[in-house]
């Protein structure tokens, strides 16, 4: 019993760190003095935050990124919201087709995605514009919403809305005092969720950025190809303190593992 | 109807109230059909639509030349890309394999804890909410040759020069098994709370009886858990972009890479569209095996 015990728990610590390191990592690499890949460093310093603040290319991405991030993951909210709503409240008919189709870009390899939205939006000639990159967010991060409101729908008591009728509301007052408090919740971590993604998004956005509109991720990666210094470390480890906060309040407020579960 | 011309009192004869809620409740779905519909348009125009238009440039490999096969018939004839396919399925079905070991383990760690269980499901599944390319550059620092991976095991005297772990296979192994772990745990960590007594009975009845409890039921009755997170996983594994590209250099490129490099080196759309074609195939095929495999499996149990 007692080998049993020490044997899960050696296990746990192994995947746990495994599942921690790289993040982790990246906050005291942040501070290191010389080249980005010496590890442990020779001294500590945090110059690398006075260049991130210096480098107009990566604070540009970032609000970039976090400008269609906000946008995309509004329209995801709104349109995961109306889907929800329409395939258990207005009884569309297919909904299990339906459904598949509006949780479809979590399934579809994303680089065929990325291919459908650089033919669809080059023949409109929008490749390199901010609208291109977050229409095309809103679908990729729709289906995070969806599933949330599905999640808070499912608990939600239809006679409540029935009571609002009873004392004469109309649909959008019943709408608005009996059925939106509810599903909130699952709006507010559906928008967590979507802003996130969108935040990341680089395998099908990286076929729509053009010369001066470059996403966060993709300028990531271009850096880091071009240079050795941890400057790139200072931005990754706000943007995992930054992640990390939203999370955990989340988690506190709305109990975000609840949407998580399958 | 409604509050235009509502009746406020409440004291509205019950036979009217029933035609009214009747009525009410027609208008009230009609409303969310509406928006429902207007979503189902915009997810056809700018979703359904251009993936349709991928399909259909799958057949028209040249833009001067007509409707064919021709795009299919040069991958599969192409030694490069059939190389390129086998590397894919074989990163993936090892990925996977580590995936569900690991993932398994965790789950049951988690599904058997009496406290802090939350936190310990967040903890193991809130990094996919961490932005996967700063994963993989916390994985570039780990890796890297003077990094801590390889001064650890300089220290312990396992090795004695450093060794090329970033930028190989062993490299995207890691990566890809990072990004799918979380769904993986939470597949079967829900298929495990759904049998929860017998877990935590296989938990309590801890040695050879709780192993073979562990093995005679919880294993059996979480299947179609593990095979759902398998086939995720699998999907997931053989269609990543980004974890090639960052941490497995050129000679670790997996078919997603071929797509983009057909649009960005030889600007050739519709071959493009023959391989991820092709790859939508791959996982279609896999979901379904595994689908049918879920069903068989709960049909004999």
């Amino acid at each position: 019993m007692k080998a049993g015990r020490l044997l899960t728990w050696a296990f746990a610590v192994l995947a746990y760190a495994f599942i921690l390191a790289p993040i982790v990592i990246i906050i005291p690499a942040s501070f290191a003095d010389g080249a980005a890949f010496v590890f442990p460093p020779r001294g500590l310093t945090t110059a690398w935050y006075v260049r991130l603040l210096r480098d107009p290319q990566l604070g540009g991405s970032l609000l970039v990124s976090l400008g269609i991030g906000l946008a995309a993951a509004a329209g995801a909210v709104v349109l995961g919201a109306a889907i929800g709503l329409g395939i258990e409240r207005g009884r569309i008919p297919g909904r299990a087709l339906w459904l598949n189709l509006f949780l479809g870009p979590l399934v579809l390899p994303l680089i065929l995605t990325g291919l459908a939205m650089l033919m669809f939006f080059s023949s409109l000639g929008w490749i390199g514009s901010t609208r291109a990159i977050i229409l095309a967010h809103i679908v990729l991060t729709a289906p995070y919403a969806v599933r949330t409101v599905l999640a808070s729908l499912a608990g939600l008591d239809p006679t409540l809305e029935e009571a609002a009728w009873v004392h004469g509301a109309s649909p959008w007052y019943a709408f608005k005092t009996a059925v939106f408090p509810q599903i909130r919740p699952g709006l507010v971590a559906g928008g967590l969720f979507a802003f996130l993604v969108s935040l990341d998004e680089y395998t099908v956005t990286v076929f729509l950025t053009g010369p001066g509109l470059v996403t966060l991720p993709i300028r990531i990666f271009q850096y880091i190809t071009l240079h050795v210094d941890p400057t790139v470390s200072a931005l990754a480890s706000v943007m995992v303190v930054v992640s990390a906060v939203l999370v955990i309040a989340a988690e506190r407020k709305l109990g975000l593992h609840r949407y998580l579960e399958l | 109807m409604g509050a235009l011309a509502g009746d406020k009192s409440m004291a509205a004869p019950a036979r009217a109230s029933n035609r009214g809620e009747a009525r009410w409740r027609r208008r009230q779905r009609r409303v969310y059909a509406a928006a429902g519909l207007a979503s189902l348009a915009f997810f056809i125009a700018f979703f359904a639509w251009p993936v349709g238009a991928v399909l259909i440039n799958s057949f028209r490999p040249s833009p001067a030349g007509g409707f064919g096969l021709g795009g299919y018939a040069r991958f599969l004839t192409d030694p490069f890309y059939l190389q390129a396919t086998q590397r894919t399925l074989a990163i993936a079905a090892l990925s996977t394999a580590v995936t569900v070991v690991v993932g398994y383990g965790i789950a049951l760690f988690v599904a058997t804890r009496v406290r802090g269980r939350s936190v310990w499901l967040m903890m193991a599944v809130a990094p996919m909410l961490v932005s996967l390319v700063l994963r993989l550059y916390g994985w570039m620092i780990l890796l890297s040759e003077r990094g801590p991976v390889n001064r650890l095991l300089a220290a312990l005297g396992i090795i004695e020069q450093p060794l090329p772990l970033l930028f190989s296979r062993l490299a995207v192994v890691v990566g890809i098994v990072h990004y799918c772990l979380p769904f993986m745990v939470l597949t079967v960590y829900s298929a495990l709370r759904r049998i929860e007594p017998a877990v935590q009975e296989a938990a309590w009845t801890l040695g050879a009886n709780g192993w073979y409890a562990f093995r005679t039921i919880v294993l059996p009755l979480s299947m179609p858990g593990v095979i759902a997170g398998t086939s995720i996983t699998f999907a997931l594994s053989a269609s990543t972009f980004v974890v090639p590209l960052m941490i497995g250099g050129p000679r670790e490129r997996m078919l997603s890479n071929y797509v983009h490099l057909a649009v960005e080196r030889l600007g050739d759309w519709g071959f493009a569209a023959v391989i991820a074609v092709l790859m939508l195939a791959m996982v279609v095929l896999v979901l379904g095996l595994a689908n049918g495999l879920a069903r068989r499996w709960e049909a004999a149990q």
